[in-house]
């Protein structure tokens, strides 16, 4: 396990970078917060000199940059991310409130993705170079070059207003009517998996053609087992070292694409809450999501490390 | 006394032809081939690298890709069915039951995923039907008969776990598992210390006379031929070029590419892992194979027949030992080995 120590210190100045840029980044955004959380919108009131200044020092904003990150930091490693300029509610409450709406779609995408890419990729690659193997991949190249948004519109006019059968956008809760939550997770969901598998299941595809010319396969088909049996007991396992790292990979995508979906969709997730403080100048809430984020990210590669042990005991006596 | 001597051989290969429709033009891997193997013998089939050895035990078996590139032609009879005329459903019950196969390199034949218990039970559990616990303790004991220590504490260990002797142990041990009665062996010990080698080939004789069982030995080696086979293939190019019982070919080789192999044969002395690379010249290319002899290149006694026509297998009067070949050797006196 060096192998996983060394990694975990190498994503720790990661982090650091992550959170120091976006800090930097809105602090060179212009407009002033002050301005933003004390100016009244009806009447362009901006506030007296004294609150501004009282303000300014109660958010340490009289500070240099350099030592604003460093309280904030501090903040941080003791679980505070600060409160919101504009509801006075807690970052991380707002982030406990909001992370399992995103969790669900997220894993509810890559189910999707994963149960599309693994039978495709699977039958792609056995019958690797076939007509239908050919059609298969153009498709995918074309679904590939299709932006989120763009498949989230389609799925939406299609199964929201043309069949009616799912709604377009909301949120219900899971514990007041489940079949309606899952309901409208669905498109989202769908829209998410259909940008990520095309990428998986060419992955698998040759990873499989591959597996296929091994010796333990043909030792496998000497023993008489079945091909569907061959294929997901033998060769899927051994084929599968870089999907799970894609996997992995794409967590950055699929942050991205579940920010566009949550807002698309109008989902209460972390993603929305993230494009709603930026419209709204909160920068604290902003600064905290990011966080949380970058935390997620890496969290996320080091499972998918651990991943790596699971799938192939090679892995694990190397580590 | 029966009366029927032509009575069913074990396995009976007629014509058979193995080509690959490679983008480059057809590969004549096996061109042609016919022998016969009776229940409990040995038969060695030795060539060089490239000959179609391992095509030949895999079209037996039928393992080759199904995706329209590999052309077959010819019969495969095992007790007298043809398992090239057999639904894949039914060649299925074929492998591992009747026929099993040991590979060459036991580096790369066991799932470096899967842990050994499970690659040997899958076999008693999948083809013979037998229950998970039944099937771990005769996993342990095919483990022991094949001479692994600690049989019940290998079950859990991965491939990667064991040293390539012990590796083609259990692989012989899958072998075993569905109780064959022919085993193919192509090239079983071509990857291991000579030490390990004669160890393996004896397991392998012990386990044949045990169960009665058919083996084709597939080598590059001479020496182990002479010492583990009763009867002998010899092939050049995709092409039968000799054939007869081991003791024959040792005696009285009448093919000169028989004769070429028995001079470049590894001598004991011998490092380890020395290759059949001392006969002069290259074996023809399978993509344009010449109309004459194939060894017309590099036989010392080529003449010009030699590249114009090919030379048929045919036999002495009295003699079962075939061979092609327009000017075969004299009968001489023993080649000391
Ligand atoms: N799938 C394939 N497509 C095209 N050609 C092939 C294919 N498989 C084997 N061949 C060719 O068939 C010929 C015979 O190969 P084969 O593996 O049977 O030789 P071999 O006698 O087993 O050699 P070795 O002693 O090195 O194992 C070789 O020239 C090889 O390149
Ligand atoms: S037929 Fe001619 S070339 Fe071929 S082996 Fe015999 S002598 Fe040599
Ligand atoms: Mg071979």
């Amino acid at each position: 396990m060096a192998y996983l120590r060394l990694k975990t210190l190498h994503l720790i100045p990661v982090f650091f970078l992550v959170t120091f840029a976006s800090f930097m980044m809105l602090d060179l955004l212009p407009g002033d917060t002050v301005d933003a959380i004390l100016s009244d919108a009806d009447t362009g009131e901006i506030g007296s000199v004294e609150a501004r200044e009282a303000l300014r020092k109660e958010l340490n904003l009289d500070k240099p940059l350099i030592v604003r990150y460093a309280l904030w930091l501090g903040n941080m490693v003791q679980g505070d991310l600060g409160r919101s300029y504009v509801t006075t509610q807690p970052v991380t409450e707002a982030l406990v409130q909001r992370i399992p709406v995103s969790l669900e779609l997220m894993i509810m995408s890559q189910i999707l993705a994963i149960a599309m890419a693994i039978p495709i990729g699977i039958y792609s690659g056995y019958h690797g170079g076939s007509t239908v193997d050919r059609g298969i991949s153009a498709f995918a190249f074309g679904v590939l070059s299709v932006p989120v948004f763009v498949a989230g519109t389609v799925y939406i006019w299609v199964f929201a207003i043309e069949l009616g059968w799912l709604p377009s956008s909301g949120h219900t809760d899971f514990s007041k009517d489940p079949w309606g939550n899952i309901k409208g997770f669905i498109l989202p969901a769908l829209t998410l998996a259909t940008i990520e598998f095309p990428i998986l299941m060419r992955v698998l595809r040759v990873d499989v053609i591959s597996t296929l010319q091994e010796d333990y396969i043909a030792l496998a088909k000497s023993k008489g087992m079945t091909t569907w049996y061959i294929l997901f007991h033998h060769a899927l396992r051994p084929s599968s070292f870089t999907f799970v790292t894609l996997l992995g990979l794409q967590i950055g995508q699929l942050i991205t694409g579940t920010v566009v979906i949550e807002t698309l969709f109008s989902i209460p997730g972390v993603g929305k809450l993230l494009i709603d403080s930026v419209d709204t100048r909160d920068e604290i809430m902003v600064q905290g999501v990011i966080t949380f984020i970058a935390i997620v990210y890496v969290v996320v590669n080091l499972l998918v490390d651990l991943l790596y042990a699971v799938l192939d005991p090679r892995v694990a006596r190397r580590a | 006394m029966d009366s029927k001597t032509s009575a069913s051989p074990l396995l009976e290969v007629v014509d058979l032809y193995t080509h690959f429709d490679t983008p480059r033009g057809v590969a004549h891997a096996v061109d042609g081939v016919s022998f016969r193997l009776e229940r409990g013998r040995t038969l060695g089939i030795v060539g060089e690298s490239g000959s179609g050895k391992s095509v030949l035990s895999r079209t037996i078996i039928d393992i080759l890709a199904k995706d329209g590139s590999v052309l077959n032609q010819g019969e495969v009879r095992f007790e007298g069915r043809d398992l090239m005329a057999l639904p894949e459903k039914d060649m299925r019950e074929i492998r591992g039951r009747e026929i099993a196969m040991v590979f060459q390199d036991p580096m790369s034949s066991l799932n470096p995923v899967k842990k050994i218990g499970k690659q040997i039970t899958e076999v008693l559990v999948k083809r013979l039907g037998m229950p998970g616990a039944e099937a771990k303790r005769r996993a342990v004991e095919l483990i022991e008969s094949v001479g692994i220590p600690d049989a019940a504490q290998q079950l859990d260990r991965f491939p990667m776990h064991l040293s390539g002797g012990m590796r083609q142990r259990v692989a012989i041990a899958i072998a075993l598992a569905g109780e064959p009665k022919l085993l193919i062996a192509d090239e079983p010990t071509t990857a291991l210390d000579v030490t390990i080698q004669a160890q393996i080939l004896d397991l392998l004789r012990r386990q044949q006379v045990e169960r009665n069982m058919a083996v084709i030995l597939i080598t590059h080696d001479l020496g182990i031929v002479a010492q583990y086979t009763d009867d002998v293939v010899v092939m050049y190019a995709g092409q039968i070029v000799e054939s007869c019982s081991t003791e024959e070919l040792i005696r009285r080789p009448r093919m000169p590419y028989t004769e070429a192999l028995m001079n470049s044969a590894p001598n004991l002395a011998d490092p380890p892992h020395t290759r059949l690379d001392a006969i002069p010249g290259m074996p023809p290319n399978l993509l344009r194979v010449p109309q004459g002899c194939r060894f017309a290149d590099r036989c010392p006694y080529a003449a010009e027949k030699c590249s114009t026509e090919m030379p048929a297998l045919a036999h002495d009067e009295d003699s079962s030992h075939i061979y092609a070949c327009w000017y075969p050797l004299e009968v001489k006196e023993a080649v000391s080995a």
